[in-house]
């Protein structure tokens, strides 16, 4: 699993991220990690994410949702493996110390 | 040696005065270290208060997606997210720190309920509730 796809968040998913569930916001966690990280995660290419074109923020239950959710189903190690992040800027720096605690607060709950 | 005496009365004055000095030193530290934390819990009781006037003053009706964004936006920032980060680690216990982190969240979950209004009046009064409970221990 060498090859890696550059993901421009603000482009391919949204400028302005919603919250948890689809049924109750656009651009959710959820839709994230079922149309997104999954697809990812069954082909085995990592993916790196851009998130500097983002105006808002990527919530904390966004994160959960979506990045905490897929950790537990594939471990951490396979996470760590697939999931990287641009931490060039500031905003990909704080938004990956962000979505990795939120990793593992879900992983915690979980019991992993 | 009669010489002497009057020398080390000199120098342990110096003495005297330079631990003095150093006291005064370190309790003025300490004061403005106090000081910065009480700024900044006088702060954050501020933004909580803020944060709870904010859900409080939502509508039971259908926001558009830029207002809800607006909104989440706003409850965030007033919730510390991602922010002061120096500050949290320096003034909240491990355990309120732990406690802000999930309040984040929860918030967040109620407040996408609140806005697309489902059981209106029941998220408002939880998040309420939430933030009354995290306000009483900071």
């Amino acid at each position: 699993m060498d090859e890696v796809e550059e993901y421009d968040f603000a482009k391919e998913f949204s400028k302005n991220p919603g919250l948890r569930f689809r049924n109750l916001s656009d651009f959710s966690g959820e839709e994230f990690r079922e149309d997104v990280l999954e697809d990812f995660f069954q082909k085995n290419i990592k993916i790196k994410i851009n998130v500097d074109g983002v105006e808002s923020s990527l919530g904390a239950s966004f994160l959960s949702e979506a990045f905490g959710n897929i950790a537990v189903k594939y471990g951490l190690e396979k996470f760590n493996d697939v999931v990287q992040f641009d931490r060039s800027s500031p905003k990909g720096k704080i938004t990956y110390e962000e979505m990795m605690a939120r990793v593992e607060e879900a992983l915690e709950r979980h019991g992993k | 040696m009669e010489n002497s005496s009057p020398v080390n009365l000199v120098d342990i004055f110096s003495i005297l005065f330079a631990a003095f000095a150093l006291v005064i030193s370190w309790r003025a530290h300490e004061k403005t270290k106090e000081d910065s934390k009480n700024t900044f819990l006088n702060n954050f009781r501020d933004k909580l208060k803020s944060a709870k006037y904010e859900i409080l003053s939502f509508e039971s009706r259908d926001y558009s997606n830029n207002e809800k964004i607006i909104l989440t936006e706003k409850i965030r920032d007033y919730l510390l997210y991602q922010g002061y980060k120096d500050e949290k680690r320096k003034y909240l216990d491990k355990s309120i720190q732990k406690d802000l982190f999930r309040l984040q969240e929860d918030i967040e979950d109620y407040v996408s309920l609140i806005l697309a209004n489902k059981d209106f009046d029941t998220n408002v009064d939880l998040v309420k509730n939430l933030l009354n409970e995290f306000f009483k221990k900071i």
